[in-house]
Order: structure tokens, then sequence, then C-alpha cells
């Protein structure tokens, strides 16, 4: 894979570990590739986090989620989104060199993006009130989750980061037209902000984010616009089931399939043996 | 004990040994040319020439000398460099004319070469030897010995002077156990910066779980003014490479990358020479000296992003990914390169493993201080007398190397601060210039060794300029993966260009310390954490100075072109005109041989005109005056 981060996960093995450990002293119980967020999520202690999807691989990029870890040798401050846990070791979500660091994190993001609602609502959430720094317009964070979801859930790889620091964004090739794109809009539904734009017109598919434009396949029965030519043509042949995904819009593959059904049980139900 | 048909390793090694002696008797006479990017950029290899030519047209009869070009001798402000032996007679600043003069040479007392000689700095007096110039004195060159004496390009004459003779006698007598063993002993610490012991780093990379392993070498040296790992890449390759095949049969790896920066071509050309002859005599490759262990190397360029200096940056990039880095919370002697245990070393660590092995552990850990053992280079460069590369023993003064082996600050002028660390190092204040330099001190003071870059700062620097400067490095290369790093480099900079204006609030160095503080605690990997040490040791050790651009409006050190104004004293101009031509704003007026007048509305405060006086008529004052 060309876009491989973070150490590999490891292949599901037969039988799982299981790993006691505290967060905010109360003991929880986790699998041994699980890191600190998800199972804090799971036992409903809030930790701040932007940048995380259990979809993908850890990123660490947002550094919102810094909690500390005593493992007894060593009390450090980590993201918890990329820690695996360990036995024994005890999480502080609460630790003031933690939260005072997560809040100074949040004041840059709001910074960055002082019209998203997701920042705004999570600064809330974590008390930060304002930013005391100069305010930018930006919508994206850089949490790099529609790059991740696109190279590792579609194999696809279209965006990337570009550039470096404060100059660095999400980009297809050369920010022209891409032609690997399939126009699905994954990338979209992962994006914490709703920074990237996904806009259907008659024929068109218009990602601006990505300066891309795709057709859109009609549907054979009822003549609606729906997915992309390509984004069609990837179903039937990721799922090969000899059916072509492009014939038919959602709702009438729908309608289709009941109807199909149906008559197949009415023609059980004529069976007297009622086998086949 | 692994026997091949030629015999043991160390018999194999002797055989090519011999041959290699036999064609460079060490009796003769050698004239070494430095061919290090310093001198060749004033024309050593044009001087090599002419001393080849010179050489030829000696008269048959006498034993002619040898002409070799070496890798830098690290007195790059002298350059070219040229060293005689055997009487060890060290030319510098030498032309392609100078060649006769060179070759001819007889006597101490040659007056035709006293141009060539280096001027002791007390007396004046010209000095024959590289040994007597204060320069080299001082230092402990134990890495950089080689650099001066070898052909980089000429694997024979590298062996004939004792190359892979460590890798050789640990092949057939240590097991691997006992190499690492020997490493630790050693105390040898990274040189890379972060100073972790190797023998530690390679054990737990021996230990790890897994099939493959390898080996890395990051001669990715991006911080401003260093040059050592160049120079000795340049210099004396094959040190390197004897290193990395000690360090992978300590580790069980096959395979080694040479990491280096494409802007390095000569570093790039020389150690792709080095591995192909290495490959050539059976000391790369498989069954190496006749035994059962195989390791190749194989060069990859880093594009020249400084953050692929970082371990899991440039392990992300060998793999053909963005070169970003990645937590590492599971170290990369665990899961690195492909996810194998790998084995990362600066090249000057890697230079420095067959040095171990030939002294010995303990006698290597008899040098340097309590927690840092053996030597260091530092690329000694700004206001002190002699730049160049010294190589020291850890523990000794700043003090020692500013003044001693550099010969203290130029111009006579007061000694301000020293950078050390690279970039993200930090400011050690003249008050302090007795601290001893080892990787724990520097810390404790605020800065880091990095990989040892050294800036001497005179009196005429400003500190709030120093730390724009380094910030706006440093948020320029930072990857911007993380939110601390990539937001808080561009605020910290953003807040010290209005000090430097003059609109700064005393609440911003708190606001600086505090975003200082969250870089070190939340950023994503080193570049990151240490980001803030420009800013937090100078605001350490130089608050006033911060605190009076803030509250007057003063440059103390007349750096900050807002904070100064400009004007010309009657009394002392000449006239002669030369600020008028040299102005760029049209700002200065003025009749001939009379004295001429600033205009502060066009000025614009270059300084141009300060530099270009020859009469000190030219007067620079802060706060800027009101117009």
């Amino acid at each position: 894979m060309c876009f491989q981060r973070g150490p590999a996960h490891e292949s599901p093995k037969e039988t799982v570990t299981m790993i006691t450990f505290t967060i905010d002293g109360k003991s929880v119980t986790a699998r041994e590739q699980d890191n600190i967020l998800d199972v804090a999520q799971d036992n409903d202690i809030f930790v701040p986090a932007l940048c995380h999807h259990r979809a993908v691989r850890s990123y660490g990029a947002c550094r919102l989620c810094l909690v500390e870890v005593n493992s007894g040798t060593r009390t450090r401050v980590v993201a918890a989104c990329s820690y695996r846990v360990e036995q024994g070791i005890s999480v502080d979500t609460q630790a003031p060199t933690a939260v005072q660091a997560r809040n100074v994190v949040m004041e840059m993001l709001l910074a960055r993006c002082p019209d998203s609602k997701a920042v705004r609502d999570l600064a809330t959430k974590m008390g930060v009130a304002e930013t005391r720094f100069p305010k930018q317009e930006k919508d994206c964070i850089l949490c790099g989750l529609c790059v991740q979801v696109c190279a590792e859930k579609l194999g696809l790889a279209t965006l990337s980061f570009v550039g470096r620091g404060s100059q660095r964004r999400v980009m297809v090739p050369f920010g022209q037209q891409s032609q690997d794109c399939i126009g699905c809009g994954a990338c979209a539904a992962v994006c914490p902000t709703g920074a990237i734009k996904v806009h259907d017109q008659g024929e068109q598919r218009t990602l601006s984010t990505w300066n891309t434009n795709l057709p859109r396949v009609q549907c054979s029965k009822c003549g609606k616009h729906f997915g992309t030519v390509r984004q069609c043509d990837s179903v039937t042949k990721k799922t090969a089931l000899g059916i072509d995904a492009s014939q038919l819009c959602p709702d009438c593959r729908r309608e289709a399939a009941a109807g199909s059904l149906s008559s197949y049980f009415r023609s059980q139900e004529a069976r007297p043996d009622g086998r086949n | 004990m692994p026997r091949s048909a030629l015999g043991t390793p160390v018999e194999t090694l002797d055989k090519i040994r011999q041959v290699a002696i036999k064609r460079r008797p060490p009796e003769t006479a050698e004239i070494r040319v430095c061919c290090g990017t310093g001198c060749q950029a004033r024309g050593s290899l044009d001087v090599l020439e002419a001393i080849k030519g010179e050489v030829q047209n000696l008269d048959a009869d006498g034993e002619k000398p040898r002409v070799k070009k070496t890798g830098c001798q690290g007195f790059c402000e002298m350059g070219t460099v040229v060293l005689k032996t055997p009487e060890d007679f060290f030319h510098c600043r030498v032309k392609p004319e100078d060649a006769p003069a060179i070759v001819h040479r007889g006597s101490e007392a040659d007056e035709s070469v006293r141009k060539l000689q280096f001027p002791d700095p007390a007396t004046g007096e010209p000095v024959n030897r590289m040994q007597d110039i204060p320069f080299y004195r001082k230092q402990k060159r134990l890495v950089l010995s080689r650099n001066g004496s070898v052909d980089p390009e000429d694997i024979l004459d590298c062996i004939a002077t004792g190359g892979y003779h460590a890798l050789a006698s640990v092949l057939a007598h240590t097991p691997p156990e006992e190499v690492i063993a020997t490493v630790e002993k050693s105390g040898l610490r990274g040189r890379g910066g972060g100073g972790f012991p190797t023998g530690r780093k390679w054990r737990t990379c021996r230990d790890a779980p897994g099939a493959k392993r390898y080996v890395i070498c990051n001669a990715d040296e991006g911080d401003p003014g260093a040059f050592m790992d160049r120079s000795i890449l340049e210099g004396a390759p094959h040190a390197v490479l004897e290193g990395m095949a000690i360090g992978a049969y300590a580790i069980g790896a096959r395979q080694g990358f040479i990491y280096v920066r494409n802007e390095y071509p000569l570093a790039v050309e020389r150690v792709t020479l080095a591995i192909a002859q290495a490959g050539e005599f059976g000391l790369l490759g498989e069954n190496i000296l006749g035994t059962d262990f195989s390791f190749s190397v194989r060069v990859m360029r880093g594009g020249g992003a400084f953050v692929c200096g970082e371990s899991t940056a440039l392990m992300a990039s060998l793999q053909g990914e963005v070169g970003e880095p990645r937590t590492k919370y599971i170290h990369t002697v665990k899961s690195g390169l492909w996810d194998c245990p790998t084995t990362l070393n600066n090249v000057e660590t890697w230079a420095n493993v067959p040095i171990i092995f030939e002294m010995g552990a303990d006698k290597y850990a008899s040098i340097g201080s309590e927690g840092s053992k053996g030597t260091k280079i530092f690329s000694v460069v700004g206001k002190c007398k002699n730049t160049g590369l010294v190589e020291v023993p850890m523990g000794i003064t700043v003090r020692e190397i500013v003044e001693d082996i550099c010969g203290g600050v130029q111009n006579d002028k007061q000694l301000k601060a020293v950078q050390t660390g690279g970039p993200s190092g930090g400011c050690i204040p003249a008050s302090l210039a007795d601290l001893p330099v080892d990787f724990d001190s520097l810390t404790e003071a605020g800065s880091m060794m990095g990989s040892g870059g050294m800036i001497v700062m005179d009196e005429d620097t400003c500190m709030v300029d120093v730390a724009k400067y380094f910030t706006d490095f440093l948020r320029k290369e930072s990857c911007g993966k993380c939110t601390p790093c990539r937001e808080g480099t561009d605020i910290m900079y953003q807040i010290l260009c209005r000090i430097s204006k003059g609109q700064g609030k005393e609440e911003d160095l708190e606001l600086l310390e505090e975003i200082g503080k969250t870089l070190k605690v939340a950023s994503l990997c080193a570049l990151g954490q240490t980001a803030a040490n420009p800013v937090l040791s100078t605001i350490r050790y130089f608050r006033e100075e911060y605190l009076q651009h803030i509250r007057n409006g003063v440059c103390p050190a007349g750096v900050c072109r807002e904070l100064l104004s400009y004007s010309i004293d009657p009394e002392l101009c000449k006239g002669c005109g030369k600020c008028v031509r040299a102005c760029p704003s049209e700002a200065i007026t003025g009749e001939k041989k009379k004295p001429h007048v600033i205009d502060a509305e066009k000025c614009v405060a270059c300084g141009v005109c300060y530099d270009q006086c020859a009469f000190n008529a030219v007067q620079r004052t802060s706060p800027r005056k009101k117009r």
C-alpha cells in the first residue's frame, strides 16, 4: 500500500488477550490492540478528539486527546488515540499538564477555524471560551481523515497532503481534476468540520474542494440521476456479482429486489411439496 | 572461529592489506590536498592538478612524493589546505601557482612558502606543523583523523592505514552479544541529537521479534551551519560503512540504508563509490571476508525536508511515503522500516563504532565526561576568528572551544551567546561559557547537543532577532502534521515579529512561554517538542533585551530595523558620497566634500550607509526617532 501509517495492525489472533488498567481511577478492560481513546469513549469517559475515526488507523495529528499515562516507572503525556493499552497503566484524563496543553491546542484550532461548528462545540465542551491567537478563516483542521479513508478504505489514495507547515493542505495531484477520484464522497462523510463540499446537480457531481467534476448515471427505470459513473463501475467491479450497478438507482433497485423476492416466494407457495 | 578457504577474516583482510601497502609504501612522503566541499569551492581541485603536474616534473632519480586528495581537514576558513608528510608541514590558502613552492619545500624556514604558513595569532610567527596550530592543538581528532590522511576515493589507501580491521577482528573473534556489550561499555551515545545510548538501542533491536532487521545511517543533516556529517561521508566513507557493518552483524541485519540529502552531491558520489569498492573487495555483500555474514548497503537520497532527519519521517520517506513523523510509542527498534526492527544511527555515531573496537571500550570510555563519552565534532560558525570543524572530547567548556580553539570573537568584540544544537537548540549566554559541553549539561541549560552546530554570537547580535530567525526556519520546516507545531511555531513567529517592530506587549512573553510549554508537551515529534527552545532559552537568559524592545522600543544590539534610525554626524562626514551611491532609497543627499544628510522620511533603515562609511560618520540610534 502506498499510504501506510503507524504500526501495522496485527492480524486477528485466535485468542484475544485482554488488558486491564485504570482510567481516572476506574478499572477498565480492553483488547491488547485497543488504544486509550477508544476504551475511554466506550466507558463514557470524555476525551476530546477531532482526528480520530475507528474506521482508519490512528493518525495522531490534532493532539486534542492528550492524557497522562503512568506506567509505574514513568509518567508522561501521550496522545490517547495512538497509545496502545498496556497492562496495569493508570491513565489520568484530567491531569493538569495534559488539560492545560490540550486547551492551548484547542485555542490554536479555534483560531484556525473560528467558524467551524464542530470545533466551536468541542471547545465549549472543553471549557475553552475564546482564543488568544489571531483568527484565520480556514475550515479544514488537517486531521487527515479524508486522506486516510480514501487510501485505506477505498484503496484509491486520491488525496494527499501538500506543502509544509502553515502552507499544508489536502489536495488531489496538482490541484487538477482527479484521474482516480470516483466521487464516492467518503471524504466528505468522514470530515469532522464539513470542509469538503460535494454538490449534485443533474448529470454532474461537483467536488469543488478537489476541483473535480464527475458525470452521474441515470436510472434506466425512473430516469433519476444518482451515483457517478466511476462510483457505479467501482461497485460493479468490487461486488463481482455480475450485476451492473449503474442500471438502477438505489430506490428502483430495492423495488426490483422486493419484486423478484415476492415472485420467488409466490412460486414456492405454488409448489405442492414446498421444495425446489 | 569462522574460516574460509582464505583463512580467518583477519587473515583475509591482511592479504588485501599487504597488496595495498606494497602499492602505497607508508614511508613514501605524501602531499595531501584537502578536497572537502569547502576547499573544493576555493579551487582545491586545481591545486591538486598543479601539484600533480609539478611532481611529475621532478627528477626521476629521487623518490617522488605521493599526491593525494583527502577529505575535509576542518580548517575551512583557511582553505585550500595542503599537508606535506613526513614533516607534517601545514600550508593554507594555497593557490595552484603555489604548487612548486610546496613540492620543492625542503626546510622549515623555507622563505618561498612563508605566505602559505599559518601565522600564530599570539606572536604572528609562521607555524610549521599542523599540531602546533592552536586550532588543532586542543582538539582530539579521532573520527576526523582519517579525514585528513586517507584518500576517500581509494579503498586500498583506507585498508593500508587500518581500515576495516575492526570489522575483520569482530567477525573473527566476537559474537554479536559481545559486540553489543562492548558498545554499551564504551558509553557511546547517539550523535544525531537525542543522545540515546547506542548499545542499548542495538540490544533492544536485536532482542525484538522479527524475521528481518535493518540498519540505517541518517545522513539527512539539515541544521543550518552544520556540516560534520557531510565531511565524514566525504572524507571517510569507509569508516561509516565499517561501523554499519559491525552494527548489522551485532543486531542481525542483512540490509542497510544510507539516507543522505541530495544537496550533498559529493557525499553521495563518494559513499556510492565506497560501497562499490567495498563490494569488490568482499567487505560488503555476500559472505563478508569469507564468513557467513552478509550485508549490503543502499544509498537513498532525501528530497530536502528538514523533518526527514527525524527517524520515523526518514523511514516513511525511505518507504516512498510522505516524509512525516508518526508517534513512537512503539519504538522503531521494535517496529521501524516496513514494520521491522530497525536501528537508525547518525553518520558520526557509525563512524565512532570502528574506533571503539580499535582502541578498546575502556580506553574510549576514558575520554569525555561522566555521562557523555568519546569526542564530539562541532561545526563552529559565526563571529569567531577560526570557523570550521572541531573535534573535542566531551565535557570541554564552551569557552575552550570558542577562545582557545577558534581564536575568540572577531574584531575583539564581546562574546554574547553561543547557540548550540541547530535551529531547535538554544542560546547559552556568555555568563555560562564555562559550561561543560555534553548531552546533559546542555539540556539542563535549556539548549541541547543536537547534531553539533555551534554558532558564536557577539555583542552586535540581537537575541529577539535570533529567536525570530530560528522560529521562522522551524515554522517553514515543520511538516504541519500536528496542530501545536504547525500553528504554534507560526503564532510564536508572529509575536516575535511584533516585538521586533516595537509593537510587543509585556504579556507577550508569558504567552510565548505558554505556547512553548504546550509545544514541548503536545507535539508529535522531536521537531515540535524542541521548536520552542530558541524562544524559551532567549527569554530565560535575555529577558531584559526583550523588555527593552517592548517597553522602550529599543533594540540594544542595533539589529531590529523598525527600531533604528540613522543620521550623519556632520563633524565626521567627509562628503565622499559613498553612502549616496549605496543607498537603495535615495534618502541621502549632500554636496561633494560637504557633510551629507539622511532624509528620515525616505530612509528604510537598511544600514547599508552605516556599513559603507569609512569614517564612522553614520550614526545608528535606537529607539527610532519620531518622524
